[in-house]
């Protein structure tokens, strides 16, 4: 029997062989058909890939792609690219910016509050402070004048004691 | 309709740690880098027909949402270190297109179909005993590539990374050990 293949008979083992199909098998990830493709894959990895890349013509017809499609030249339409770039608002990303405006940005709404509530509580001391102060200044000024109604200068439980 | 020429350079590289932060600038020069990877991809998936530009830019559209989705999932799954990011964007842009198309092809009414359409032939699959470790991963897939992709072995060579040489090495040895299989009369 001579080592040589006609066509044909090639052709008919093959298509023998290809009736085959293998038990079922881990699927192989996106990531796993990119190292592949791109010579990255260790032999256990390699042999898992070309097993599931023999079975499946959609992983087949996918590894080809992207390997067409990597290497493309082909420009894309600048619609696409708008589209593609609007997907990503810059309202977004302003809360994201770098440098101390972008810091407080951040802090922006807590700083907001811990001014109202600063301001609110100057106010409330302020005005309690005020209101004490007014209380004190009118009992000393209506103190003298009590004592001196009734003829004395000393103060009223030194008059009472000995009664 | 003006076109972007593919003059950004292949070697940008790509903040990817930045991008899944949710860097504008990142995203956009990621969209100016890939587009092209991305529309390639689409137009393959498409098949031989003539898509409509319209079809074509929202299935690109498409890829970019499921990149960008929820918080750039997809992308912080990816990893430098195993593959190259245009040869994996390759791959989710084209089985992304492949999915869109499944999903927006009309299904007719069951009741519109003709009952002769419905009916299923009896499938006759040989019954082959083949045994597991007749060929290799490799020899399999470099016979199916040449008789059923009809690759020629200059493109088998490259897609698997190795000589051409070794191409028409392992689909020799693999024919021997079919026809030694099959044939071990030598019939």
């Amino acid at each position: 029997m001579t080592d040589e293949f006609n066509p044909a008979e090639a052709r008919r083992l093959w298509r023998l062989a290809a009736a085959h199909k293998p038990a079922a098998m881990r699927p192989v990830s996106a990531l796993e058909l990119a190292a592949w493709l791109d010579g990255k894959a260790d032999a256990a990895l390699a042999a898992r890939v070309e097993q599931a890349l023999a079975a499946d013509d959609t992983l087949l017809e996918t590894a080809l792609a992207a390997r067409a499609a990597s290497e493309s030249e082909e420009a894309a339409p600048e619609r696409l690219l708008v589209r593609a770039r609007a997907m990503v608002a810059p309202a977004v990303v302003a809360s994201k910016r770098g440098g101390l405006m972008g810091q407080l940005g951040a802090w922006r709404r807590g700083l907001e509050w811990a001014a109202v509530g600063a301001c609110f509580l100057i106010v409330a001391t302020g005005g309690f402070w005020m209101g004490g102060s007014l209380s004190d200044n009118v009992a000393e000024a209506a103190q003298p004048a009590t004592y001196s109604l009734l003829g004395i200068d000393e103060e009223p439980a030194d008059l009472f004691e000995g009664i | 309709m003006a076109d972007i020429r593919t003059s950004v350079q292949h070697d940008t590289e790509i903040d990817l740690k930045a991008l899944v932060g949710g860097d504008k600038r990142s995203w956009d020069t990621f969209c100016a880098r890939y587009a092209p990877t991305i529309h390639a991809a689409v137009r393959r998936a498409f098949g031989i027909g003539r898509p409509s530009q319209d079809d074509l830019l929202d299935a690109g559209q498409e890829v970019f949402l499921k990149l960008c989705r929820d918080d750039y999932k997809l992308l912080r799954e990816f990893d430098p270190k195993r593959a190259k990011l245009a040869t994996w964007i390759g791959i989710i842009a084209y089985s992304t297109t492949v999915d869109w198309l499944r999903r927006r092809k009309p299904t007719a009414n069951i009741d519109d179909v003709p009952e002769a359409a419905l009916a299923v032939d009896p499938v006759e699959r040989e019954k082959l005993q083949i045994p597991d470790g007749l060929l290799s991963q490799r020899q399999a897939l470099v016979l199916k590539l040449i008789y059923d992709r009809e690759m020629d072995v200059p493109e088998i060579a490259k897609l698997l990374n190795v000589e051409q040489q070794t191409v028409r090495s392992t689909h020799h040895k693999a024919l021997i050990r079919l026809r030694e299989h099959f044939n071990p009369a030598g019939g």
